[in-house]
């Protein structure tokens, strides 16, 4: 939405890595299937609640899911 | 696609074809009428036209609130944001159709322009938030 954010993840990885679908994600952290997909394709950055929500589900830090470039 | 694109799409295909219906019959044969014939027709048709919306708004949505009832009441984050950017765009026009409104009562001009001028900018500002709602999900999805 708008300018494209900078922000990268590894939503895709961890969430493979966890068998986790997007919808299952999403229920999770209380967003739309819909939602999990534009974070995970980088159209839409998430509010730091919701970061850190999805951090929690996976047993990462924040900056384990989410990176910032130098 | 979300609920809240679903329920754009709806409002829209109803605000079109309704006050589509609306405006053929209002500035087609009504606008050529005499000015007290022309003044009862209008006001009848916009309430037809103002019932037909709700009746067509509300059985629309009751009808996906029950085909789609595990997105019904989900409304995060995203949602909310797109909705205050598309409502902000329709502020805008709305905003432009009142002044234009206000214009056109100024320069003394008919009430029957006035009201269509009104009409018009609600319909289009309606219309116009949900076109950009269903746009931002696309960009974003």
């Amino acid at each position: 939405m708008g300018k494209p954010t900078l922000v990268t993840n590894r939503i895709t990885e961890l969430r493979t890595a966890a068998s986790m679908s997007q919808g299952e994600l999403g229920d999770q952290v209380g967003v739309t299937r819909q939602t999990v997909n534009a974070i995970e394709r980088g159209k839409y950055s998430p509010s730091l609640e919701v970061a850190f929500k999805i951090a929690r589900v996976f047993g990462v830090p924040l900056e384990g899911v989410f990176q910032y470039p130098d | 696609m979300t609920f809240p694109e679903k329920s754009a799409l709806t409002m829209t295909a109803v605000l079109v074809a309704v006050f589509g219906w609306y405006f053929w019959l209002v500035l087609g044969p009504i606008a050529g009428a005499g000015s007290s014939a022309r003044e009862f027709a209008y006001t009848a048709v916009m309430g037809v036209a103002l019932a037909a919306v709700t009746v067509l708004a509300t059985v629309s949505h009751i009808i996906l609130a029950i085909v789609f009832h595990r997105q019904a009441n989900v409304r995060d984050e995203r949602d909310r944001l797109i909705s205050l950017r598309s409502t902000r765009v329709a502020g805008y026009l709305l905003a432009a159709g009142v002044f234009a409104g206000l214009g056109l009562a100024v320069a003394r001009a008919d009430r029957f322009w006035i009201a269509q001028v009104l009409v018009a900018s609600i319909v289009l500002a309606s219309v116009v938030e949900s076109v950009v709602k269903v746009a931002l999900y696309r960009r974003s999805a």
